[in-house]
């Protein structure tokens, strides 16, 4: 529906015309959901048919980028490390919250590379409802008026995420694709074919669903409490090191002791560590991650005591950090926030340098 | 489970924590859900030495608990207080009847002064009789409005300075996502406070002491102390919108238990933006002098509703100027009902 939507802004023949330029990315999750290569190929190739230009002269880019490319190092095979990796939230519910973040990852470190200012999505109110609702079972509430946000003033490093069809409920998007028949191109998720209640993601969606079929304000009224949140102020360079959020203040002075209790050599990522330097929500997912039993609690667990699970320490023995197991972001992001803080207590004391002339 | 030993002690675990899923002997069970409740209370500075509190008891699993745990902590950690049960009586035969003979079974057992106040001693009618006159649609929010204030009532009468409930994390949790689906910014803002009070000073403060613990461990903790206590579910229908958030809890804990605490704390750290919030003037109601936001407080609204028969009206236009067009609507319709009694009269 967004394509058709947007074929119909710029159309030359629109009663309303626009112009800007815009690309279509691709985000293949294929490699993820356990599809085969032909099966990835066969997808991408539908959506792009689908994005094709109805209009002839319309110059649109179609990009695919496959997720695993978040794990591209040489020599690796980035498929299985990815596998690997989602594999090892030992809970459907974090898994499902990995793939998300990597998903999200994928879109804006594209849009920043490629120099794009805005990245509009499909994400209906429907949508939008249980994303709230999701989050705020995870303990991600400080972040959740960034999710719902029409025209977000602020910026990911200079990416704004638009969602034009926010107000439109899932159904009306069926409805408006079955009139226009467009046929939507069917991309199976983690929890395709799951129970329904094997994880919070498919519990939320499952509830919302049916309560806004008893109660049809459900969906909107539950934006229009988000909406009356204050956004947080995403100018800060310190975010969650893993999903990239904006931190509270306890969670930034937590990810502070972090950074400042390195010292030279450390190992920059046991898992303790790296719970400390991420935000409650990713705390939490991290606690399933290679462990089923949640016996690492990451989030009780205020002192430097290392309280780590089996897993981890195992890696240790085996000489290895747990970062070469996460996306390559994260370790960027762990080298930037320490240059960050670097720099931060550099200007701190900049009045006594003397600078070399 | 067999076999298995307790994660800190070694020795044979009885049981599965609720909240963590740690294996834990019947002990250390008792020791960690006291310890936590003492934190909380602790960390929170709920109490200053010498004040008097009231425990609201409704002879249920959560206020039996609450009040067995806050004379053991009382005793143990030397908090000062002078404790007190309050008891409503909302006048339900087969339910609260039964429930209060709880409540004076653990007066004996704590030795602890307790005082009942009834809403028929208080407003001249029981919930029976309003039930009977308002059918169950609407009662809670009925019972709602007149438990709040023979609360404060109560407190009044026995001098304290804060009164404790038995409010627990699923609750607290549940009422979250109801206040996000309702839209409500001003009770979300207010429902995970662990006090809540008038700043004016209107009303007793009520703290929540078991606002992180678990509903299973409180079950549990009554379960293995043997503790005496009621648990039949109001007769009265439940809120049927309330039920949803409440199953919907209950889901979620069996998918992830850390949900129910990981609601609150983010519900703790939404930001609100005060110019949405509608701030509250408290001023006094002029009928009775009880704190209100109206220049009636809601339950002389009621009351004047029940007296005069239109009480289904009441509930509408308490509910201020938006509410007025469905108060016609139920106005016309009980025109109508009063036409067809005549009629009915008439035939005879």
């Amino acid at each position: 529906m967004l394509n058709h939507l947007m074929q119909e802004i710029v159309s030359p023949h629109s009663y309303r015309t626009i112009s800007f330029f815009w690309s279509v990315l691709y985000i293949d999750i294929g490699a993820a959901v356990g599809l085969s290569e032909e099966e990835r190929l066969e997808r991408a190739g539908q959506v792009r048919d689908q994005f094709a230009s109805r209009e002839h002269g319309s110059q649109k880019e179609f990009y695919i980028m496959p997720l695993e490319y978040a794990f591209r190092n040489d020599g690796e095979n980035c498929v299985e490390k990815m596998q690997d990796y989602l594999n090892s939230f030992k809970q459907l519910s974090a898994r499902e919250d990995a793939l998300r973040q990597l998903v999200q990852t994928a879109i804006l470190n594209f849009a920043q590379e490629n120099n794009f200012s805005n990245v509009i999505t499909a994400e209906s109110a429907s949508n939008l409802s249980i994303r709230v609702i999701t989050e705020i079972c995870k303990g991600r509430g400080f972040n959740i008026p960034l999710i719902t946000s029409y025209d977000d003033s602020s910026t990911h490093e200079g990416v704004r995420i638009l969602r034009p069809l926010k107000d439109k409920l899932a159904k009306e998007i069926a409805f408006y694709n079955a009139v226009e028949k467009l046929k939507p191109v069917f991309i199976p998720d983690i929890t395709t074919g799951t129970p329904l209640k094997s994880s919070v993601d498919r519990l939320v969606e499952e509830f919302i669903s049916s309560l806004q079929a008893n109660f049809p304000s459900t969906v909107h009224a539950i934006l229009r409490t988000t909406e009356k949140l204050k956004v947080p102020n995403m100018q800060t360079v310190f975010n969650c090191v893993v999903c990239n959020s904006v931190l509270t203040r306890d969670e930034r002075r937590s990810q502070e002791e972090a950074v400042n209790g390195l010292h030279t050599g450390d190992d920059l990522t046991n898992l303790q560590r790296l719970g400390k330097m991420s935000c409650y929500g990713c705390c939490r997912e991290l606690d399933f991650f290679k462990s089923s039993e949640n016996c690492s609690n990451l989030l009780s667990s205020k002192d430097d005591a290392p309280q780590q699970n089996k897993f981890v320490s195992e890696r240790i023995a085996e000489g290895k950090t747990i970062l070469e197991d996460f996306p390559i972001y994260v370790n960027d992001n762990i080298h930037k926030l320490i240059r960050m803080s670097r720099e931060q207590v550099k200007e701190s004391i900049s009045e006594y340098l003397i600078e070399d002339q | 489970m067999n076999g298995k030993s307790c994660v800190r002690c070694g020795n044979k675990a009885q049981l599965k924590r609720p909240k963590t899923g740690e294996l834990i002997c019947k002990e250390c069970f008792f020791v960690v859900f006291e310890t936590e409740v003492h934190e909380t209370i602790t960390s929170s500075n709920l109490f200053s030495r010498g004040e008097r509190v009231a425990i609201a008891a409704s002879g249920g699993k959560d206020s039996t608990v609450l009040a067995h745990i806050m004379k053991v902590l009382n005793d143990r950690h030397d908090y000062g207080l002078e404790l007190f049960l309050l008891s409503i009586d909302e006048g339900i035969t087969g339910y609260r009847d039964d429930s209060l003979e709880s409540v004076k079974r653990n007066k004996e057992e704590y030795q602890l002064p307790l005082e009942i106040v009834s809403y028929e001693q208080l407003y001249g009618w029981t919930m029976d009789a309003i039930v009977a006159q308002i059918g169950m649609k609407n009662n809670c929010t009925f019972c709602g409005v007149f438990r709040r204030q023979a609360l404060d009532r109560g407190c009044e009468l026995l001098k304290v300075d804060k009164m404790v409930t038995g409010h627990n994390a699923d609750d607290v949790a549940e009422t979250v996502l109801m206040n996000v689906l309702r839209g409500d910014i001003a009770r979300l803002q207010r429902c995970v406070a662990i006090v809540t009070h008038d700043e004016s000073g209107g009303y007793i403060p009520r703290a929540k002491p078991f606002k992180y613990t678990y509903e299973k461990e409180i079950v549990m903790y009554a379960y293995f102390k043997k503790l005496d206590y009621f648990s039949t579910e109001c007769i009265y229908s439940p809120n049927a919108y309330r039920g949803f958030a409440r199953e919907l809890i209950k889901d979620l804990e069996r998918v992830r238990p850390q949900c129910i605490v990981d609601i609150i704390r983010s519900a703790e750290t939404f930001q609100f933006d005060t110019v949405n919030i509608r701030k509250q003037v408290i001023s006094r109601c002029e009928k009775c002098a009880y704190i209100s936001s109206q220049k009636i407080c809601r339950a002389c609204v009621f009351l004047e509703g029940l007296n005069s028969g239109k009480a289904k009206l009441s509930v509408f236009e308490s509910e201020g100027k938006t509410q007025k067009s469905k108060a016609r609507r139920v106005e016309e319709e009980e025109k109508v009902e009063r036409s067809k009694v005549s009629i009915l009269n008439a035939d005879w």
